[in-house]
């Protein structure tokens, strides 16, 4: 449902109370799959930033206080796609949800997703990390000469490598997967390439065929996310960012 | 330097044209033309295959993967007569001051080796380095141009080199196509407009920028040589010591410091241009796997680095093959290599630049009088209308008189296999693409869209 800014008419899309909620993090599962157990990162910082703050816009997608459409300024080509926050009573129930909805409400001017994938890059995982950090599944240490480098350190590495094996099996067996948050994370892997780590390299293959199934399961904010992410990393191959 | 150091020594010597300065002059002038148009799609349309997509987006569909094909052939041509060039140079270097006479294709072999290895592992030369050999490289030939300002052929300065009967000449398009060769690469800074702050002005500052800069810088330096070895001689001193000219036209009045820093110079900046060049084949490779035009395969990236990797290796497997070819075959690596092939890449720009012209004639005509309001009827029909006018008769020239730019006669096969190659591939990408439209229209209709290319959208899979 899309509503204007400002009318504060629907409440959350649950019957029940708020803390019977089941809040879909994507961003700390995608973080768990997008690392090894001992905290380093799989993909490279570029495509690591985006697909972080693509998971971060996505939880806002699922929580309905954002919607994503395209639009066709007569000057632009290709179209570009908007972002529109949806106020509604009740903010993001996650305290990191709630700061990048705060952001994205402050923005007077209207951004495309590109641009809200390419700033929130600069600190998505952090800031995600510190989310871990909270949760006790990462612990903070500091490293470096002077120990001013922060590192995050999983700590039970078995639930990052179980994370990683859980996908990459359900995929290369076409199995259903458990929740919707699984089919948002297989999105991101997809749109960051971290997917050809857990599926066949032939775009014919079983795997690679599930994979773009399940990308047309989720909704088109979530498929535009997904291309936009995929387009953007791409771009930064080629401009070498 | 790998321009002033081999270019300008080569190109005197196979066109056989004295008046590289004033043809020079005129190269720059049409290119200034055609950057007009240019810059003014680059406002319209964002993508890195800028060529390609302006024909495309311009003209049609076939013509964009036709320009395509000639494009990635181009650069190829263009990066692997780099390592002729290194080799050349750096096997001369390692005779005169090491004393070691090795073959060119060991030196060829081992830049090829580290090149493929930055290219894969995405290691670039870091832009403040790069800077700092840029200056030195633009300090030291300054100071080469003085030293041969200053002491003129027998005294007397003659400005023989800028009259204007060397325009008239049948090695007029050779001579003005080694020269265009000078400046592939002016042509990139569309690539950025996207990254940059304010596009609709730095884009066409940074262009007109470089270019005029760029080619004040080889224009002096050209006239330079011609002066202090006589415009009457310098084809033959060019002839005889090739990419010696520059030291040893220099070599008698200054010290031996600067020329051993011009040979280092020349060597990094070969290097420098050949891992340049790489990068930019490969990801023109990328860009175009992405759309589909080539295997999607192509545009496999690295998840580590971010390296567009296959497209990188087959740009290695292709340098590899060459050396070995020429390396075997016994070919000259300074003229069979690297001054046969970059031209002919040259070539491939020269037509892309003149394809691209009437693209953007069709491309503003067919958006309306809006566009052309926007951007004013110079930049959208007068620039671009005198730009296919210059480099139509530069191109006309040129494939006329093809053997002049090789330094064979008329009737030697390769006069004509290089301008048939291209439209060989011209032809080639044109029936690719007709084939796409009839067997894969949703890849059909890919083309040219640029990071709108989206696997997801058309279901062909991840790449990323």
């Amino acid at each position: 449902m899309h509503i204007a800014a400002g009318k504060c008419i629907v409440p959350p899309a649950s019957t029940g109370t708020r803390e019977k909620i089941r809040l879909l993090l994507v961003a700390d599962l995608f973080y768990k799959i997008a690392h090894f157990e001992q905290g380093h990162a799989r993909l490279h910082p570029t495509a690591q930033g985006l697909g972080m703050s693509a998971a971060l816009l996505a939880e806002l997608v699922i929580s309905g206080h954002l919607d994503i459409h395209p639009t066709t300024p007569a000057d632009r080509t290709p179209p570009a796609l908007v972002v529109s926050v949806h106020r509604r009573v009740y903010p993001p129930p996650d305290l990191l949800q709630h700061e990048i909805f705060d952001t994205l409400v402050r923005e007077r001017e209207q951004r495309t997703v590109s641009e809200w994938l390419r700033y929130l890059a600069f600190s998505a995982e952090i800031k995600v990390a510190e989310r871990l950090v909270r949760d006790r599944v990462l612990e903070r240490s500091m490293h470096g000469s002077l120990r001013r480098k922060t590192r995050f350190e999983p700590l039970d590495g078995t639930s990052f490598v179980g994370a990683h094996a859980h996908l990459a099996t359900s995929l290369m067996n076409a199995r259903q997967l458990s929740d919707n948050d699984w089919v948002w994370a297989a999105g991101l892997c997809f749109a960051t390439g971290l997917h050809r780590d857990m599926v066949e390299p032939d775009p014919a293959s079983r795997s690679q065929q599930y994979l773009l199934f399940l990308l047309r399961l989720l909704p088109p904010a979530g498929q535009t996310l997904m291309n936009t992410t995929q387009a953007d990393i791409a771009d930064a191959v080629l401009t070498h960012r | 330097m790998t321009v002033v150091a081999a270019g300008m020594a080569v190109g005197f010597a196979i066109t056989g044209n004295a008046g590289l300065p004033l043809v020079c002059l005129v190269v720059v002038a049409a290119l200034a033309l055609f950057s007009v148009g240019y810059v003014a799609m680059s406002r319209h349309l964002v993508n890195a295959g800028s060529f390609y997509t302006y024909i495309t987006h311009g003209l049609a569909r076939p013509w964009g993967v036709g320009a395509a094909f000639i494009a990635k052939a181009g650069y190829n041509a263009v990066q692997v007569g780099l390592y002729g060039a290194f080799g050349a140079v750096a096997s001369a270097y390692a005779v005169q001051r090491l004393h070691l006479d090795t073959p060119w294709w060991t030196w060829a072999l081992g830049e090829w080796l580290v090149i493929g290895l930055f290219g894969i592992l995405r290691i670039d030369i870091n832009g403040c380095v790069l800077g700092i050999l840029l200056g030195a490289e633009i300090v030291l030939i300054l100071i080469y141009d003085t030293v041969m300002l200053t002491h003129p052929y027998q005294g007397t300065y003659s400005l023989g080199a800028l009259s204007p009967g060397h325009l008239a000449t049948p090695t007029f398009g050779a001579a003005a196509v080694a020269i265009i060769a000078w400046f592939i690469g002016f042509e990139a800074t569309t690539v950025f407009s996207e990254e940059a702050k304010d596009p609709v002005r730095t884009i066409g500052r940074a262009t007109y920028l470089s270019l005029f800069l760029i080619g004040a810088l080889y224009c002096v330096t050209s006239l330079a040589m011609t002066i202090t070895a006589g415009p009457g001689n310098i084809v033959d001193v060019a002839v005889a010591q090739q990419t010696e000219l520059l030291f040893g036209l220099t070599s008698p009045h200054i010290g031996g410091f600067f020329i051993d820093a011009g040979n280092v110079l020349a060597l990094t900046s070969l290097f420098a241009a050949g891992l340049s060049f790489h990068n930019t084949c490969a990801r023109y490779g990328f860009s175009m796997a992405r759309e589909q035009v080539l295997p999607v395969v192509l545009a496999a990236t690295s998840l580590r680095n971010m390296a567009p990797r296959n497209s990188s290796l087959l740009q290695s497997a292709i340098g590899l093959a060459v050396i070995a070819i020429y390396a075997v075959a016994g070919f000259d690596p300074l003229v069979h290599l690297f001054f046969w092939l970059s031209t002919w890449g040259a070539l491939a720009v020269l037509v892309l630049m003149f394809l691209t012209s009437f693209a953007v004639l069709r491309y503003f005509g067919a958006k309306g009088t809006g566009s052309r309001l926007q951007e004013g009827r110079w930049r959208t029909v007068t620039a671009p209308l005198l730009a296919v006018a210059a480099l139509g008769y530069i191109l006309f020239q040129t494939l006329a008189n093809y053997h002049h730019l090789l330094g064979v006669g008329r009737s030697d096969p390769a006069a004509w296999l290089f301008p048939v190659a291209l439209g060989v591939l011209f032809a080639a990408g044109v029936g690719w693409a007709m084939w796409l439209r009839r067997n894969r229209p949703e890849a059909y209709r890919l083309i040219g869209r640029g990071r709108t290319a989206s696997a997801v959208a058309s279901a062909g899979g991840g790449y990323a």
